[in-house]
């Protein structure tokens, strides 16, 4: 089809682009190489050569064990698994409903759901963390206001003679920690664009054929979405496990922290001593390992399911 | 609706697996890690084993700023602890909280005179009263490496600021790159330099006197020293953390780097570690010609909070009665470093004839250091919103340290924030008065 | 859920705006209606704006790095080389690794004295030094935020050129347009609506992501060269007890980001009429 100048030229096209993704990929792969060759070396040889060295250690199994044994990165590892999988379901499972319902039914209230769902996507959590976490020490106050404003309070006072007051406190718990994480609507979008893409007369059909709206979600809607459920469920779950600054303050108990904020204390609890660099880089692979190696398994699905663009 | 009535339900069920505490034990919140965190739990479980008719459940919670802001969500959702361990920068915010209930009021058969007066000061009321039980203390001491000095014929470890800068220029010019290291933390320079010096950095006696204080530090002597820090740093003889290839005072000279600095008691077992009889440790070093007063305590008190029934301010008392026993206290700082507080576990230290032991190297200076003859102005600090404070002192002289001002802006700059702050604590708390 | 959402979101939210107009106690027992004091204070505060400043400049740097970086790698692995599919993987990895973990390796790759730059340092003594040097430390904090916000550009870049048909490519190429051109003319005008969300989000994303990063960098120094708003509202709400203060920066930042937001939609409302 080309004539040979349009294939020399081509060529060296592809040339530059190799170098720049062998660039890029050098970039992405530097900081995780250092890490893990670190990772490698006993605490005296890394003092030894005053620093970053590019000679592999062989302690890379003693850094590990000494993880296991002297940190608790095993059992925050385990808080991280619980509620990175909370946060994943019940996100990916609410979003679908509420996408499923703004999508395929006409309702008064639909435009003020959307209004509703929009704003969660433009708050992050970590800005309304001071409040947040006043909310999760205790979701019974707006219970308490609620009877104040009224003057149920005041009525149960001269009946009862004393002030009822609730309490319930969901720090230091996995759903606490979770369910602020989950409160947001990002999902929305992601089913909403992809309902949008089904044929029309999907469920006109459906209709005709007398199966009503939760068979049809459930028969026809749940087995079309399987990719970007996956995708999202996948995304969701990296999204918690990465995530700092909440439970950071949501989990005060070394017991009930997520392994990356785990990690984060680590580095700064020997006061006394040179930190041990290479214990922290195999803590930072090991708090890692999990979610990286499900993204790299499943990019394809990942890539597949989050095609935002699609207009 | 069912989704809104089943939100809380599971929630409650979650709550229940996830918090462990029946009803019938206390709990004690501390802020401590790693060893000392150890030593707190051994004490918990010594004192639950001697008697059994109260628990206390002991919950660390990390830090003593976590432990605080926890300590403050629980209140408002009225769950908080019957004892909770805090910080000495926090005393004030504790003091006026009305979220807490005096030792010595509840207690007041305990004979508190027993505790050494550097101890006290600092944890007590205008009119004598403790407020909280002093537990985990220490305080600033100075640290020199014998061999370091002897290389360069000094023989006598230095007591004055002068003689500290002429050993570290000897040291520096004998090719010597880290002479003396600090952090330049405000419990250093400002709190315990302004104390043993006798005087304030802020008025009404560091606020003793009444919540409408201001800071005085941007002048006088303090500000001198912090102006001499600065230009000793510019010449190579006072490095910073950040001027360190450990990244750390104490990590510096406890590496090898450095040969003096300035540090807690609390750093000794390290430091003694590192290089065994080739450390030696001395009262922090005073200016030529002014008279030395007491250093403040660092660490813990423990503070009792409202809104329990007796039965659980009973075994906070006992718990609090275990902890003040002589053998605990003698327990604890073989365990930790930190000093006995009470005259009376100190003479039972001497007359063990332990005191020479290394674990309590730190107990004799430390308590001498204590000990000084003090004034009004380095009773300690009663400053509102300070653990701010701290914070804001660190990043304005440390802008000047790195040259992007001169340490006198610096030093203006934090009072004039410093005084917003006390301010705005002064309005917070509006109608309370200083107890 | 919906529940939930209220509960977690609508009400902290609501929270913020309330607690900015008093002066709340820390333990509680007496909150004092203020007016706009707390904003009178928090807006006339020095250290807020520098910190504000701070942000912005971030919002603006990181997004525009990361994204150009992204497209540039995006342009290169959609030729469909051999490397390709491997870059396609690798390049996503950083998703899965949280700022606060890859914040400990970058203290350590750029420490002045034991990391990558140490040889350097020992030649140019002075030159790099992030615990001093509040530019540094800005710079290293703005490269990791980079690093972690390629992966997400990437994939979203990748995929908007991909549904580029074929043949509009081919047909330019007949033309005589060249590889450059064809960038030019065909696939970023294309590609505009992909460029406008991942903005749009890498623009909140950067408010906030970096909170991980300071943590563990530099904790906000030195000197607080490094402490973005969001920092300074954790500083302030959770070690400095000053609740009112904090809600009050939380009110303003969460009314800043709403407006920006708002008006990037505005944006896009046009570059789609102008299509």
């Amino acid at each position: 089809m080309k004539d040979s100048g349009m294939i020399e030229n081509a060529r060296s096209v592809d040339r530059a682009a190799t170098f720049i993704l062998v660039a890029g990929i050098s970039f992405i792969l530097l900081p995780l190489v250092i890490a893990a060759i670190t990772a490698t070396q006993p605490y005296e040889t890394f003092i030894e050569a005053g620093g970053l060295s590019f000679a592999l250690g062989g302690h890379f199994l003693d850094n590990m064990e000494k993880i296991l044994s002297e940190t608790k990165l095993l059992r925050q590892l385990g808080n991280s698994l619980a509620i990175a999988t909370i946060v994943a379901i019940m996100k990916v499972g609410f979003c679908f409903l509420a996408a499923y319902a703004l999508v395929f039914f006409e309702g008064k209230f639909r435009r003020a759901l959307f209004a509703v769902m929009i704003a969660t996507v433009m708050l992050p959590l970590d800005l309304r963390v001071i409040t947040t976490y006043q909310i999760v020490a205790n979701v019974a106050m707006p219970l308490n206001w609620i009877l104040d404003a009224t003057g149920a309070n005041w009525a149960i006072e001269k009946v009862a003679g004393f002030r009822p007051y609730f309490r319930l406190s969901l720090l230091d718990t996995y759903f606490g920690t979770a369910a602020p994480i989950a409160a947001n609507c990002t999902a929305v979008f992601i089913f909403r664009q992809f309902f949008l893409t089904l044929p029309k007369d999907l469920p006109r059909a459906a209709i005709m054929d007398g199966a009503g709206p939760i068979r049809f979600m459930i028969d026809i809607v749940l087995p079309l979405s399987k990719t970007p459920i996956v995708a999202t469920l996948l995304f969701f779950f990296v999204g918690a496990w990465t995530n700092y600054l909440w439970p950071l303050v949501a989990a005060s108990t070394p017991d009930q922290q997520t392994a990356v904020v785990g990690l984060a204390r680590i580095a700064d609890s020997d006061i006394d001593e040179i930190p041990q660099v290479p214990l922290l880089m195999a803590g930072a692979l090991f708090v890692s390992f999990i979610p990286v190696a499900m993204i790299a398994v499943m990019q394809r699905q990942i890539v597949r399911g989050l095609n935002l663009s699609s207009r | 609706m069912t989704s809104t009535r089943l939100a809380p339900a599971a929630a409650i069920a979650l709550a229940a697996t996830a918090i462990p505490a029946p009803a019938a034990d206390i709990e004690f919140w501390y802020g401590n890690t790693g060893r000392i965190e150890t030593a707190i739990q051994s004490a918990c479980t010594a004192f639950n084993e001697s008697q059994s008719a109260h628990k206390v459940v002991c919950v660390g919670q990390g830090g003593y700023e976590a432990g605080m802001q926890k300590a403050i969500a629980a209140f408002r959702s009225r769950q908080h602890p019957v004892l909770i361990q805090f910080f000495d920068a926090g005393t004030l915010d504790l003091m006026l909280s009305d979220a807490v209930v005096p030792v010595q009021e509840a207690m007041p058969d305990v004979d508190w005179g027993d505790y050494i007066n550097g101890a006290r000061s600092y944890y007590e009321t205008s009119t004598g009263e403790l407020f909280s039980q002093p537990y985990n203390g220490s305080t600033l001491v100075f640290y020199a490496r014998t061999d370091e000095l002897a290389k360069i014929g000094v023989t006598e470890i230095p007591q004055t600021w002068e003689a500290v800068i002429e050993t570290a220029r000897l040291l520096k010019n004998s090719g010597h790159d880290c002479p003396f290291a600090s952090d330049a933390h405000p419990w250093r320079v400002l709190e315990q330099f302004s104390a043993r010096h006798g005087v304030a950095i802020a008025s009404n006696s560091n606020g003793y006197g009444g919540l409408d204080a201001e800071y005085t530090f941007n002048g006088g002597l303090v500000a001198q020293h912090l102006n001499n820090l600065a230009e000793w740093r510019q010449e190579g003889l006072v490095l910073l953390d950040q001027d360190t290839a450990a990244g750390k005072y104490n990590r510096a000279f406890n590496a090898g780097e450095c040969a003096m600095m300035e540090a807690s008691t609390g750093s000794y077992a390290a430091a003694y570690t590192a290089h065994g009889e080739n450390v030696a440790i001395s009262m922090a070093p005073m200016y030529e010609g002014v008279e030395r007063r007491n250093t403040l305590i660092g660490g813990g008190s423990i503070w009792i909070m409202k809104g329990h029934d007796d039965e659980d301010v009973d075994a906070a008392r006992a718990f609090l009665d275990f902890l003040r026993k002589e053998d605990t206290q003698i327990e604890f700082t073989r365990a930790t470093g930190y000093m006995p507080v009470t005259k009376s576990a100190l003479t039972r230290l001497e007359n063990s004839g332990e005191m020479g032991d290394l674990v309590f190297a730190t107990v004799e200076l430390g308590v001498s250091s204590l000990n000084q003859p003090g004034n009004a102005d380095s009773k300690g600090i009663r400053l509102g919103f300070y653990v701010q404070f701290r914070d804001i002192f660190k990043e304005e002289t440390q802008k000047a340290f790195n040259g992007d001002q001169t340490m006198q802006e610096a030093l203006d700059n934090a009072k004039r924030r410093g005084d917003e702050l006390l301010r705005r604590f002064e309005q917070t708390y509006q109608g309370a008065t200083l107890p | 859920m919906l529940a939930l959402i209220v509960m977690f979101f609508y009400i902290p939210v609501f929270l913020a705006f309330f607690w900015s107009f008093f002066l709340e106690r820390p333990f509680g027992g007496g909150s004092e209606f203020v007016g706009f004091q707390n904003f009178r204070r928090v807006l006339s505060d020095q250290e807020f704006w520098r910190a504000m400043w701070r942000t912005l400049l971030f919002m603006v740097l990181a997004p525009g790095t990361a994204i150009g970086v992204s497209l540039v790698l995006a342009l290169a692995a959609d030729r469909g080389i051999r490397l390709s599919q491997p870059a396609r993987n690798i390049i996503i990895w950083p998703k899965a690794i949280a700022g606060a973990s890859i914040g400990l390796v970058f203290v350590f790759i750029f420490n002045p004295r034991l990391g990558l730059f140490a040889p350097l340092n020992d030649l140019f003594p002075g030159l790099w030094n992030p615990r001093i040097d509040g530019t540094d430390a800005y710079l290293t904090l703005l490269f990791a935020q980079v690093w972690n916000g390629i992966p997400f550009n990437f994939i979203i870049l990748l995929s908007g050129l991909q549904t580029i048909p074929d043949s509009l490519t081919k047909a330019a190429a007949m033309d005589g347009a060249g590889p450059w051109r064809r960038i030019i003319d065909i696939q970023i005008p294309l590609l505009t609506p992909q460029l406008f969300l991942t903005f749009v989000l890498e623009f909140v994303g950067s408010v906030v992501e970096a909170f991980g990063l300071i943590d563990t960098m530099t904790e906000g120094g030195p000197g607080g060269a490094t402490t973005l708003l969001v920092y300074k509202i954790y500083v302030d709400g959770f070690k400095a007890y000053d609740l009112s203060g904090a809600a009050t920066q939380t009110a303003l930042l969460m009314t800043a980001v709403a407006i920006m937001v708002a008006l990037q939609f505005r944006l896009e409302k046009r570059v789609k009429y102008e299509r």
